[in-house]
């Protein structure tokens, strides 16, 4: 069998400057799902756009070869190269949201396609083709969807029409760049199967491109690791998962999150957050001349935090979960329902009952790029936190800083600029920040899932240590099934604004009760992988 | 949509409202009688005193302002104080002259600038790229009334072209009309090109980076299709209302270009009747102006769904 593409010796760059890929190969049969794996800055997109000759201005393709079925195309011409993008080479890219244009009909920019590469097909034909390739890629109302506009879709819709447009045309090669990094789970899931279903059924062959090993078991056959533009390992996936030679790789797999044993330490004592019934509901203006609509984001939410313990909350996009932790801590209204910290409710609290629960309950967020202010230094960032003790002096206060980021392993950066920071690090500070006043509670609102694999773990792991030592309570806000099942010892799993489940996560994890649980489990990729590699290692243990 | 519109519509009374009562409180406050101008310094206090009772202008200023409101309300702007003249058909007379060299201008300065500065974008850091922007920051640091000027010099005086000084109408001799707006016309063509060229650049510079024009290109359409079809919708809406902007403004008057071509527009009018302190005319002219504004943009806000479906939505 041949190779539908081989790439040998592919190196990117700056001109006379630094290598971002450096001697990369890797090939592609007929009809197989081979994946590339690494962190960012580790070159794979580089690589993949490298194909078709789409480096971004600034980095040029040096030495190398590139076949498409035998024909050698990094020097092809460029109409010959215009023949190749998405006709024979199909790409769909990572971020949904952006890579459609705004403002064309989805049908016209389906129709563009076809019209470059199927010439002789009529207008209608063109139509009833793109509207079969909507429905395939289970979108109902395919005719409506022709005629309507990016905007009007979610991001999991966007990236179905995204895959039916580059597989209109029937391509030999699929290049998928990341193309549910930025889907929940659950969506992920959906789209993956439906993209590898679909290759499959056309014999089309599929370079994906992704960061989540997970994915990478779930779905390829062979797999390529690089890592800061070197390949370092490659073969079969069973193979490098089960068995990973290169250390880089075995610190990836490592990166899985696993289960802990969280038995014994049960939290016990008066809770020190207790929500009650709340409810919240946001009004939505329908359209230019629409009536606006309430939309119930908390449908009558409960839950409790005892002093100590971590519990998680997860559910898909939409499920409420942002909400509920903004909403403890009042920057959203809700509607009803009642919220009490050690005892005292909130909703009617006094201007001083507020400060003290905000002195003592601290929030994490999700980008750690939007969420440090770019003017300000890391040190002066994390002292923000203290101004509100006029009791400490000035040296105190620097003396508490310097604790505090040594604590999470961000000595000397005082000095320091958030974009000087890689995205662990930036999480590190927004960490140090939150800790700095040994609040009782921290809110932590997907606090990992911006960053790499290795990153997450040593967040996580940093985030489960400095708990034992101070502990604080956590309610973690997530979609990684399986980091929660690191972290937390108890889930709660939310799903449109209703709690549908909660337990002990290992009761949870070990027997979910409610079908949308089990979906969200089967969903995760990471969870399926990191009980497949446990059970790999306790038999190689054996 | 109608109810968008008649909402907007009825915002903007406020705005004129607001317009009006400034400009009729701070042209009194500013020193000078129109009366007294009027007369010369011959003229007895008796006398000014009595014409001054005429026109009204002995009562308390918020009496004035609302016997002017109500006539405004009913389309009369009152008269001249210096020559009698009736303010809105003069302003409407003045307004086609003006209107006629600004909308020809900020036409042909679109159609030259948004092609330029697509191109400009598209060969980013080329030579093109960099004698466009060069050209168009130089055209914008010219100040208009020495850009006439020269203008005028060398196709007026030294070739002989065009005539210097004059104006006859569109309706008696538009061959004629035509060689006296023609200067201009072209002055402001080339200060507008400036500004709509760097307006034009940057926007389609912004849409070029985004993942769309690459998921464009991977699906193999032409670079030309990629300019036409997927950035220039994207990249027009700034540069559109930039251009509402710019048409709103010169509109209002421009009184620079007209003064040095000795045009009769709504520009030289205001200027003249500020100099003469002729209330009625200023008073007339600023709520004109400030109405074609508001008008001016209403429409570009208006088109603008044609370029991004998303405000709909709004």
């Amino acid at each position: 069998m041949s190779a539908i593409l081989d790439i040998a010796g592919l190196k990117i760059g700056v001109p006379e400057g630094p290598l971002v890929v450096d001697d990369v190969s890797l090939s592609v049969q007929a009809g197989e799902v081979v994946a590339v794996v690494g962190e960012s800055g580790s070159g794979k997109t580089m690589v993949a756009r490298s194909i078709l000759g789409l480096l971004p201005p600034g980095l040029v393709r040096g030495e190398g070869a590139i076949r498409f079925k035998g024909e050698s195309i990094e020097a092809a011409p460029w109409k010959r190269m215009r023949a190749l993008r998405g006709g024979e080479i199909g790409m769909v890219f990572q971020e949904p949201m952006v890579s459609l244009n705004p403002a064309i009909r989805i049908g016209r920019q389906m129709e563009e396609g076809l019209a470059i590469h199927r010439p002789k097909m009529g207008r209608e034909e063109r139509r009833c083709l793109c509207a079969d390739m909507l429905r395939r890629v289970g979108i109902e109302d395919a005719e409506r969807c022709l005629m309507a506009f990016p905007h009007e879709f979610s991001g999991g819709m966007r990236q179905r029409v995204m895959i039916a447009m580059a597989l209109a045309c029937r391509p030999k090669l699929l290049i998928a760049d990341e193309p549910t990094t930025a889907l929940d789970s659950l969506t992920q899931r959906e789209v993956l199967d439906l993209m590898v279903g679909l290759t499959r059924e056309m014999g089309t062959a599929v370079l994906l491109i992704t960061h989540d090993l997970g994915v990478v078991a779930r779905y390829s056959q062979r797999c390529v690791v690089l890592e800061k533009g070197k390949l370092v390992e490659a073969g079969a996936t069973a193979q490098i998962i089960g068995n990973p030679q290169h250390p880089y790789t075995q610190r990836l797999i490592d990166a899985i999150p696993r289960p802990e044993p969280h038995g014994g330490d049960q939290a016990t004592g008066a809770p020190i957050l207790a929500v009650e019934n709340i409810a919240v509901s946001f009004t939505r203006r329908g359209g230019l001349f629409g009536r606006s609509s309430q939309m119930q984001a908390l449908k009558g939410v409960s839950l409790e935090v005892r002093p100590g313990e971590t519990v998680a909350v997860v559910g898909g996009s939409g499920s409420g979960k942002t909400t509920l932790g903004r909403t403890i801590l009042q920057l959203v209204k809700p509607s009803g329902g009642g919220i009490a910290f050690r005892g005292e409710p909130l909703l009617t609290a006094d201007r001083a009952a507020l400060h003290r629960f905000r002195m003592n309950c601290q929030l994490i967020s999700q980008d750690p790029y939007s969420s440090l202010d770019p003017r300000m230094r890391v040190g002066a960032i994390v002292e923000e936190a203290l101004r509100l003790l006029p009791a400490l002096s000035p040296a105190e206060k620097q003396a508490r800083v310097t604790d505090a980021l040594a604590e999470v392993g961000l000595s000397g950066y005082e000095r320091r600029f958030p974009h000087q920071l890689s995205g662990g690090q930036r999480q590190r500070v927004a960490i140090a920040r939150a800790l700095i006043r040994e609040p009782a509670l921290v809110i932590a609102d997907e606090p990992i899932s911006a960053l790499d694999m290795t990153i997450q773990k040593q967040i996580l792991d940093l985030l489960g240590q400095l708990q034992r030592q101070r502990g604080f309570s956590c309610l973690f806000i997530s979609h990684d099934l399986a980091a929660v099942r690191q972290i937390a010892s108890r889930v709660i799993v939310m799903q449109e604004g209703l709690i549908v489940e909660q337990g002990e996560t290992e009761a949870v994890f070990g027997r979910p009760r409610h079908p949308y649980t089990r979906a969200l489990m089967e969903a995760s990729p990471a969870l399926a992988l990191s009980s497949r590699t446990l059970d790999f290692a306790e038999a190689s243990t054996r | 949509m109608g109810r968008y519109l008649l909402g907007r519509l009825l915002t903007t009374i406020p705005t004129l409202l607001l317009v009006s009562f400034s400009v009729f409180v701070l042209i009194r406050l500013v020193p000078g009688d129109p009366i007294v101008l009027m007369l010369g310094d011959a003229a007895d206090a008796e006398t000014v005193r009595g014409i001054r009772e005429a026109y009204g202008l002995e009562e308390p200023i918020y009496v004035q302002f609302g016997l002017w409101l109500l006539k405004a309300i009913s389309g009369d702007l009152g008269h001249s104080i210096s020559n009698g003249a009736a303010v809105a058909p003069l302003i409407l007379d003045r307004f086609q002259v003006s209107a006629s060299i600004v909308l020809i201008a900020v036409l042909v300065a679109a159609s030259i600038s948004v092609p330029l500065g697509m191109i400009a974008a598209w060969r980013q850091n080329s030579l093109t790229d960099i004698l466009v922007v060069g050209g168009a920051t130089l055209l914008l640091s010219l100040p208009s009334f020495w850009l006439g000027l020269l203008l005028l010099l060398l196709f007026g005086l030294k070739l002989g072209w065009v005539p210097v000084v004059g104006y006859v109408s569109f309706a008696e001799n538009w061959q004629g009309a035509l060689t006296y707006i023609l200067l201009p016309t072209v002055t402001l063509i080339l200060i507008e090109i400036g500004v709509v060229t760097r307006m034009a650049r940057a926007s389609t510079v912004e849409v070029l980076r985004l993942e769309y024009i690459t998921h464009a290109r991977a699906k193999g359409v032409s670079e030309a299709s990629v300019l036409m079809r997927h950035a220039l919708p994207n990249a027009f809406a700034p540069t559109w209302t930039l251009l509402g902007l710019v048409l709103g403004n010169l509109l209002g008057g421009i009184a620079v270009v007209e003064t040095v071509f000795t045009l009769p527009g709504l520009g030289r009018l205001l200027v003249d009747a500020i100099f003469a302190r002729d209330y009625p005319i200023i008073q007339g002219c600023m709520l004109f102006t400030a109405f074609l504004y508001v008008i001016v943009n209403l429409l570009v806000d208006l088109c603008y769904p044609l370029f991004d479906p998303r405000v709909m939505a709004e």
